[in-house]
């Protein structure tokens, strides 16, 4: 992997120097280990699997392709948040969500459970997904990156430049409004 | 409040159903090899490297934008700007636009008599000859030593017009008349 990253930086990047490239690579590797949080993060934000593989690859892409734009190392796991959330909101932007394939795409067949409780599942988790949905923009976005992605409250606020307190309150209100949607159904 | 506490109550089934989606994605996630896939993907990329390449950075595109417009103002100038010649044509010709309105400049001058010695016909005529000499002097190159025998000419012919017409009543015939119309050939 390091040495194909290598050598397409060596095609990319011909005008910068080898020292930087190195740092690039290194950034690189760190945030590889972010994929799984930045994969959960698509998945909220696209409603199945196989979008969010394709995002999460689009992400690490678009972060490979400007790894030398980053000028605080210590700020790298929050620029590729961004680039995650950027990226699933443009999805979002093409895709509507009525044209959206199917909610369980590329689950079924990996389910160690009975066809009842998968149906029970699978029925409960869509209830879920059009709830999160029809959340206001901001509520959904920050309830994502909460529950979908692990981010703390300090990192939330930071991807989305705003104050922690308004996280908070957006998330209170946020799983409010998902209980009350999905009580109505 | 107590629908607010059963809210809250229900908060975790909801977190928990996330937490099982999350776990069946992530299975999925994992068992196929996100690195390697990527990898093929970066090398599907064409190679563009348009971002960090120094001739395509904003600065640099602003500052040959701005050069440009300096060499292109520079040629313009060049092209445009009237040369030494076309200068002090432009400047005759401005002078003796206001100089040729003969009329206008007879009265300035005080000297109406003119008009009624020559005439208001021949005074247009006498005009007329002396634009035709100025135009024969921008044209043909003429020494400034022969300006003033040209334009005596001139003068000469429209005294030779009035005193003609005062010998004939009735006025003159075309080819009487003709012979005094002052020509790029009759006053050289």
């Amino acid at each position: 992997m390091i040495e194909t990253i290598s050598s397409t930086f060596s095609i990319i990047e011909e005008t910068t120097v080898a020292e930087r490239t190195e740092k690039g690579l290194t950034i690189f590797e760190e945030l590889m280990s972010y994929k799984e949080r930045v994969f959960l993060i698509c998945l909220g934000f696209s409603r199945n699997v196989v979008d969010a593989e394709d995002l999460t690859q689009e992400v690490y892409l678009k972060a490979f392709k400007n790894i030398n734009t980053i000028k605080d190392v210590e700020l790298s796991k929050f620029w590729l948040f961004r680039i995650t959330r950027n990226t699933c909101l443009d999805f979002r932007k093409k895709h509507r969500p009525d044209q959206l394939s199917s909610l369980e795409s590329g689950m079924k067949q990996f389910e160690p459970r009975s066809p009842e409780s998968q149906m029970i599942f699978h029925e409960k988790l869509r209830s879920l997904k059009s709830a999160i949905q029809r959340l206001p923009k901001k509520q959904n976005e920050v309830f994502i990156l909460r529950e979908y992605g692990d981010l703390s409250y300090q990192e939330i606020a930071e991807v989305m430049k705003i104050k922690e307190g308004t996280v908070m309150s957006r998330l209170t209100r946020a799983r409010r409004a998902l209980l009350n949607q999905m009580k109505g159904e | 409040m107590k629908n607010k506490n059963k809210s809250d109550r229900d908060i975790p089934e909801l977190i928990d159903l996330i937490q099982k989606e999350k776990e069946e994605a992530l299975r999925i996630f994992r068992e196929k090899d996100f690195k390697s896939r990527l990898n093929e993907r970066i090398e599907a990329e064409p190679q563009k490297p348009t971002r960090d390449v120094f001739w395509f950075r904003k600065p640099v595109i602003a500052t040959g934008l701005v050069m440009l417009l300096v060499v292109l103002g520079w040629i313009a100038t060049q092209i445009f700007t009237p040369t030494l010649y076309e200068r002090d044509v432009r400047a005759i010709k401005k002078t003796l636009a206001k100089a040729f309105d003969v009329q206008e400049l007879l009265i300035a001058q005080s000297v109406p008599h003119i008009e009624s010695q020559l005439g208001l016909e021949n005074l247009y005529e006498f005009e007329w000859s002396l634009k035709r000499v100025v135009y024969s002097i921008q044209i043909k190159n003429i020494p400034d030593s022969d300006i003033p025998r040209i334009l005596g000419n001139v003068l000469l012919k429209a005294t030779q017009v009035s005193e003609a017409e005062d010998k004939a009543p009735s006025g003159l015939s075309p080819d009487r008349e003709n012979e005094f119309l002052m020509k790029e050939n009759n006053f050289l």
